[in-house]
């Protein structure tokens, strides 16, 4: 077997083994939720600082829907920004 | 701009929560903004059990679910992409895996893609009292 990863291509090479159809299809869901499970990892989070849309004058239009919405513990956009030390 | 205002059934909510079957837009950068997948990526349940793990998933990714007309921002329209109206400097749009079902899309066109690599979705995300569940700790 040998593997390549380019960027973010990531290629398995398996030659002269018989495998099913089914099985490849196996094979390649459980490298997907490997994938995901090793993206479900990522955390760019350092320096960054999460701004409300209501700090930002054109966006203070939604400002009372948004505050009405953390009350409620929903869902609300906000803009991040990286850090300025 | 789009000034759509229909059901918000068939489409997809750019700012969703972390859970299983939601897609995943991206992740958040180093920079603060979004990097877009191209693809179409299913969240399973492992995912989701793993991103809990760390942070808050929603402060380092962005996710998509159907937009639901219970939602407390949607008037008819989204309200949170209505609020989306900042100067940004990006011109040229970001590649999104979802912009045909987008909610925001539909409702603003393309002017609010530019803007959406900079939102990302939880609230609570800086409150360090509370853990992933939302709870004081």
């Amino acid at each position: 077997m040998a593997t390549k990863s380019e960027d973010s291509t990531f290629l398995v090479v398996l030659n002269g083994l018989k495998i099913s159809t089914a099985m490849k299809a196996d094979i390649e869901k459980k490298i997907r939720a490997v994938v995901m499970q090793e993206i479900a990892t990522i955390d760019h989070g350092d320096g960054i600082t999460i701004q409300p849309l209501k700090s930002l004058p054109q966006s203070r239009s939604i400002e009372d829907p948004v505050g009405d919405l953390i009350r409620r513990g929903g869902t609300a956009g906000l803009v991040i920004t990286k850090k300025v030390l | 701009m789009s000034t759509t205002s229909t059901s918000s059934r068939a489409l997809l909510c750019p700012s969703a929560r972390c859970k299983p079957r939601s897609l995943l837009l991206g992740v958040i950068g180093p920079d603060g903004r979004v990097q877009f997948a191209h693809d179409r990526l299913v969240v399973d349940d492992a995912f989701v059990e793993v991103a809990r793990l760390g942070r808050r998933p929603e402060a380092r990714f962005r996710f998509a679910s159907p937009c639901v007309d219970a939602c407390a921002n949607w008037e008819g329209r989204c309200r949170v992409a209505d609020g989306l109206a900042f100067e940004v400097p990006e011109t040229e749009l970001p590649a999104c895996s979802i912009r045909g079902t987008c909610r925001w899309h539909a409702q603003r066109g393309d002017d609010v893609c530019l803007r959406c690599a900079y939102v990302v979705t939880d609230v609570e995300t800086h409150d360090e009292s509370k853990d992933n569940n939302g709870n004081q700790v």
